[in-house]
């Protein structure tokens, strides 16, 4: 695990992006809104596991209908080791961010256009 | 030449003070006047002091007797005691103008609490009303508080020209709040600019839309952030103007008001510190700019009726500038974008966020 210093470099952690940015298509794309309650509730990281195993779940239908990139195991052990080390609110936090921002020009749907990828090649963390 | 008005310990009163010296010295040298805090006082450097002119000067536009502040100075004083008490402040400062910039630096050097002063209105600092400097128990006979009248008459001037009175809630009762900017280090060229630099325009018909004010919060609290918020943004421009960060506030003071049976009475007063928001400046003043734009939308987004969860969590991260507090703003802001009550284009960039981000304490 790379070191972190402050919520910055968590935002920064290639793992927790891509974590955000398959929240933000879920949420775009789905209304995934009960990845969102998850994830909010989640206080423990025991819960913050789970929150994400379901939010995986969840967001495998997409990807493979949309042929979307989906987080890699490689990431989601990374994400356990961040919450390990700096607490479920701050990778929460982290993660979310990315869920929110405008990603190349506000309005249209850069998300799909930009995310759409081969799916070859591609781990599944699920 | 340098004057010092030195701290009582009553912040809203020193500030004022500071301010309000800061314009009769600006107006009598017309000159660059720089205003900086230096712990125990705030000093007040005027340059070219010796060109100064005494008599005649647009000082007496300083003080405009229909600016609407005044009836929030002197909120608790009917209508009549207020003309009177505006007079005695234009007395003070006519006084001051025919005095020279020496013989000013010794009438403030005299005594500020004097039983034989001006009474300190409690809607010029909280600290002027009764039952809030000392316990009163059961017999409300607390004095009044009097203050020298040329320190009255500086404090009375700077709130005038620098505060701004807001009406906030929604509720059947009434409240104002008092908002008054904290100079660190200001360099204004002429005293009309304080005013610009310190005060918010009221929402009226008349006000251009375009022009930033603050909207009509809930809480007192989210207006003093937003009010953070958008003196930040005033600092910036300045900033990018000058070519660098000249101009640095400390905090915004603020205190609320409100109407008990027949007379105000203060409610929740604090400061909220600017720190945080200078830095961004100084970093990098074009994402700054970003920054001030997201964090004013969430505070008027916020100020709709149904969403005033996203401007009370927006201050509270602009108090705290924690994770709790990033956390709850963050989710909130999500929670809006899903259920499309923001619209997308009003989502941040994500350079923007990383620059929030670079300031949240861990």
């Amino acid at each position: 695990m790379s070191q972190c210093e402050g919520l910055q470099d968590i935002y920064a952690h290639a793992a927790v992006r891509g974590f955000g940015r398959a929240l933000r298509i879920a949420l775009r794309q789905q209304k995934d809104f009960s990845s969102l309650v998850d994830l909010d509730g989640a206080e423990r990281p025991e819960d913050f596991a789970e929150a994400l195993k379901r939010f995986l779940r969840r967001f495998d239908a997409l990807a493979r209908r949309r042929r979307l990139r989906r987080p890699t195991q490689q990431m989601l052990e990374e994400i356990a080791e961040l919450v390990d080390s700096y607490g479920v609110k701050v990778v929460r936090a982290a993660i979310i961010s990315h869920a929110l921002v405008a990603v190349g020009r506000p309005e249209t749907e850069e998300e799909v256009s930009e995310e759409v990828v081969e799916e070859e090649g591609n781990g599944n963390a699920n | 030449m340098q004057f010092a008005i030195t701290k009582t310990g009553l912040d809203v009163f020193d500030t004022a003070r500071a301010w309000g010296l800061a314009a009769v010295a600006s107006a009598r040298a017309q000159s660059d006047v720089r205003i900086r805090d230096r712990g125990w006082s705030f000093t007040i450097d005027v340059q070219n002091a010796h060109t100064a002119v005494v008599g005649p000067s647009p000082l007496l536009a300083l003080i405009d007797a229909t600016d609407e502040n005044w009836s929030f100075i002197f909120i608790t004083s009917s209508q009549e005691e207020r003309k009177n008490k505006i007079s005695d402040v234009e007395k003070c400062i006519k006084s001051l103008t025919n005095t020279s910039l020496p013989q000013i630096t010794e009438k403030i050097s005299e005594s500020v609490f004097t039983s034989r002063g001006k009474t300190l209105p409690g809607g010029l600092d909280p600290g002027g009303f009764k039952g809030v400097r000392q316990q009163t128990r059961a017999r409300y006979d607390e004095g009044q508080l009097r203050v020298n009248a040329d320190h009255w008459a500086l404090a009375c001037l700077g709130m005038v020209l620098c505060a701004t009175y807001q009406r906030i809630g929604s509720g059947s009762v009434p409240r104002t709040i008092a908002l008054l900017p904290v100079p660190l280090d200001v360099t204004v060229a002429q005293w009309a600019e304080i005013r610009e630099l310190t005060r918010w325009p009221r929402a009226t018909p008349g006000t251009s839309v375009s022009e930033p004010r603050l909207s009509r919060q809930v809480a007192g609290s989210a207006a003093a952030a937003q009010a953070a918020v958008q003196l930040a943004e005033r600092v910036r421009k300045r900033a990018v103007a000058q070519g660098s960060l000249v101009d640095r506030f400390s905090d915004i003071l603020f205190f609320e008001l409100f109407k008990t049976g027949n007379q105000q009475k203060p409610a929740q007063g604090n400061r909220i510190r600017l720190d945080r928001l200078m830095a961004m400046i100084q970093h990098d003043a074009t994402v700054a700019e970003g920054v001030f734009e997201w964090l004013d939308y969430c505070f008027r987004r916020g100020s709709a009726k149904g969403a005033q969860d996203l401007a009370l969590a927006a201050a509270d991260f602009v108090f705290r500038w924690d994770v709790d507090s990033y956390d709850r703003l963050v989710r909130l802001f999500v929670r809006y974008l899903v259920t499309e009550e923001i619209r997308l284009a009003k989502r941040p960039s994500e350079e923007v966020i990383g620059e929030v981000l670079r300031y949240v304490s861990v």
